[in-house]
């Protein structure tokens, strides 16, 4: 079986750790975020009936006082973007990350994704704001809450990867 | 010079050269078809080749393009590659002394640390289980458990085992192999390596340590995850228990072997593991375990243990003998007190230090503190009560006797059966104030002549030979003296002898008539009857008896005997 290294990055409380919850085997608790920055969980899935192992590289949320371990990324094959519908800033700090990706790994697969899609009435990002991206980048509106796309779109990255 | 023979190599290498030059110098006019010689060509190939630009620019690209396709030119660089080395060193060694220097020295650092550590260990090791409390509570369980202090330290300390072996991608982190002692515990491996990464990351990150750092173990109790790295690959060991550092070698070994076995491999790795499971023997062999290593008996003989049980050992065989030597003694002096006349043993008590004897004694008995001493025992060991008693036994009332009877000092004491006899020169009045007394000792049944005093006392009587004036009966002076011993002892004699029967012989001399003579020694013999009679009371009942005891026998001028005397003949029986 393939295995592939897929980092979850973006800015704290975008909702990553809640996405992945329902959708992978975990063994570690969340406290590995705050001590050594990275939860690492595992999913299965299955591209056109040859199973990937995604080996989830959950990063710490960043913000002012804590900027994602470039070390990390090493050996990355993709990587998930998780921006907060509800929080316009998140989008900005989603940015820099993806700028300092390319800087240390490179052009890899990923994904943008618009998390919070079940919010609707706090939404601070515009859907023409969305579509901008979505023309270059390839994007999916997620709810963890109801498990809206998720799978979807991680079997999206794999397909890319592969 | 030089250039005449460049042009001949040119000309040899032209047909070699032109192959590649068509298909890979990007100044060559493509229009040229490879196969027409013109001499434009030709002299345009020379101008090529001539100018070494040209061929510098081709060379590159050639070999990159050469290795990428075979080993064919790595081969054939070999022996120059290495000549060239040989030769820098030969000219000057500082050149790549320099260039390696950076190897050189984290190499020898590390093998250095690896046998201190591995020394170190082993010297605490020694010391911790010689005299650390640890060390002497184990001895203390050794002894408890009839298990050799060896066996001990092995459960305790140098058991180990290598339990999981992860071979982990260095960059992504992601698990190629995995092996366990336990199958089942493979679940969950690749999160675990990737983890462990992470950590390794981590710390590399958060403590600054030199750039080639890596975490080289993480530890809890019994349990050690020791993680040894190659520039492309990881491997990590989980073990139980207390590994030697000689452990790491192994670890060392197999990712070296691993990284050069699988280098490309490594570097184009994309996720797909399955090439890996080849290296699994190499994983295997690091499960490693070991029940005992240093189970070798420490300080030989020597060991306090030993010497505690020896000098136990040596007390209690040396108090056992003593112990023993005592109970021997002991029973030989009760024995011998059992022997001892006068002495009688009620209790004996042998204690540890002294020891108490109860019992009777005859004032007569022997010291019982000599008889001790015969037995090396002092006065001060034994606690003596005696209480006096009187003996009856012969030796006692002899003396007993002779003490009472204040025998005289030419007279012997016999005592059998109760019966005292005497002997010797005994007193007629020693005899009789003797016999008065001998009767009230205790153990004295019958006081009496011994058959010896009887004989001495009849030969004594016999002796004598009482004279007269021949030819009368008339005592020579002082023949009554002999008379008074006659008497005297006759008595004694009588006194101790029932069958007693006496004969008075006179004799006469020669001369006279034989008529005459057999008149004068009957009349002799008459005359000390008469004497001997009067003058003794005993006498004169010997001879009131009926059974003729006192005999007179005439005995005339008999040959040999032809005196003017009287003898006496006593028949005991």
């Amino acid at each position: 079986m393939i295995q592939k290294k897929i980092c979850m990055l973006g800015a704290t409380g975008v909702g990553k750790t809640s996405l992945v919850r329902q959708f992978v085997q975990s063994i570690f608790s969340e406290k590995y975020h705050s001590t050594i920055g990275v939860k690492i969980d595992k999913k299965v899935i299955s591209v056109e009936e040859n199973d990937v192992i995604l080996m989830l590289w959950d990063l710490q949320g960043e913000d002012e006082d804590f900027k994602i371990r470039p070390s990390f990324l090493k050996g990355a094959s993709g990587y998930l973007l998780v921006v907060d519908l509800t929080r316009h800033e998140t989008l900005v700090t989603g940015f820099s990350i993806q700028k300092m990706i390319e800087r240390e790994v490179g052009e890899v697969p990923h994904l943008i994704l618009f998390n919070k899609n079940d919010l609707i009435e706090d939404f601070e990002i515009e859907n023409t704001e969305i579509r901008t991206i979505a023309s270059s980048e390839k994007t999916f509106k997620t709810s963890a809450k109801t498990g809206e796309r998720v799978e979807e779109a991680f079997l999206n990255l794999a397909k890319q990867m592969i | 010079m030089s250039s005449s023979v460049l042009k001949e190599e040119e000309n040899r290498n032209v047909s070699d050269v032109e192959t590649t030059t068509s298909e890979n110098a990007p100044d060559v006019d493509d229009s040229n078809p490879k196969n027409s010689n013109t001499p434009d060509q030709i002299q345009e190939l020379r101008r090529i080749l001539v100018q070494p630009e040209e061929v510098g620019d081709v060379l590159p690209t050639a070999v990159k393009q050469s290795s990428q396709k075979t080993d064919q030119l790595s081969e054939a660089t070999l022996p120059i590659v290495e000549e060239n080395i040989r030769q820098s060193v030969l000219r000057n060694p500082k050149v790549l002394a320099e260039a390696l220097f950076p190897v050189i020295g984290p190499a020898i650092r590390k093998a250095i640390s690896e046998a201190l550590g591995s020394m170190v260990q082993s010297l605490n090791q020694t010391l911790e289980y010689s005299v650390s409390p640890k060390g002497l509570r184990w001895r203390l369980e050794a002894l408890q458990t009839g298990k050799s202090f060896g066996e001990i330290v092995m459960l305790k300390t140098l058991l180990y085992r290598v339990e999981q072996v992860f071979l982990i991608h260095r960059e992504a982190g992601l698990l190629l192999q995995h092996v366990a002692a336990n199958p089942k515990d493979v679940q969950d491996a690749d999160m675990v390596s990737a983890m462990l990464t992470a950590i390794e990351d981590f710390v590399h990150d958060s403590f600054k340590s030199s750039d080639d750092a890596t975490l080289d173990s993480l530890k809890i109790k019994e349990l050690s995850v020791w993680i040894e790295s190659s520039p492309d690959a990881i491997i990590a060991g989980v073990i139980r228990g207390n590994p030697p550092l000689r452990l790491r070698e192994t670890f060392s070994q197999a990712i070296e072997e691993i990284q050069f076995k699988y280098e490309e491999n490594l570097e184009n790795f994309k996720g797909d593991s399955s090439v890996f499971d080849e290296a699994h023997p190499i994983l295997e062999e690091c499960l490693k375990f070991q029940a005992s290593e240093e189970a070798e008996k420490k300080q030989g003989f020597l060991k306090p243990s030993n010497i505690l049980v020896g000098i136990l050992g040596l007390l209690i065989l040396v108090g056992g003998f003593f112990y023993i030597r005592d109970y021997w003694r002991w029973s030989g002096l009760l024995e011998r007190f059992e022997k001892e006349n006068g002495i009688v043993v009620t209790e004996a008590e042998r204690g540890w230090f002294t020891h108490s004897i109860n019992g009777l004694k005859d004032p007569l008995a022997n010291d019982p503190n000599k008889i001790l001493s015969e037995y090396s025992y002092d006065e001060g060991d034994v606690e003596q009560t005696w209480k006096p008693y009187q003996d009856m036994s012969s030796e006692i009332v002899l003396m007993r006797a002779k003490k009472i009877l204040q025998t005289p000092k030419n007279v012997q004491l016999k005592l059998e059966n109760g019966v005292l006899s005497v002997a010797g020169d005994v007193s007629n009045n020693w005899f009789s104030n003797a016999k008065n007394l001998a009767i009230a000792i205790a153990g004295v049944d019958e006081f009496r002549l011994s058959d010896e005093g009887l004989q001495s006392l009849k030969n004594r009587i016999e002796s004598e030979d009482i004279l007269f004036v021949c030819n009368t009966t008339d005592l020579l002076e002082n023949q009554k003296e002999k008379i008074e011993n006659i008497r005297e002892n006759l008595e004694s004699l009588v006194a101790n002898s029932d069958k007693l029967s006496i004969e008075i012989h006179g004799y006469a001399s020669t001369s006279g008539s034989e008529e005459i003579n057999d008149e004068l020694s009957k009349e002799r013999a008459e005359k000390i009857k008469v004497e001997l009679i009067n003058s003794s009371e005993k006498i004169k009942t010997l001879n009131a008896s009926n059974s003729g005891r006192l005999k007179v026998i005439a005995e005339g001028a008999e040959q040999g005997n032809k005196d003017c005397k009287a003898k006496l003949k006593i028949n005991l029986k």
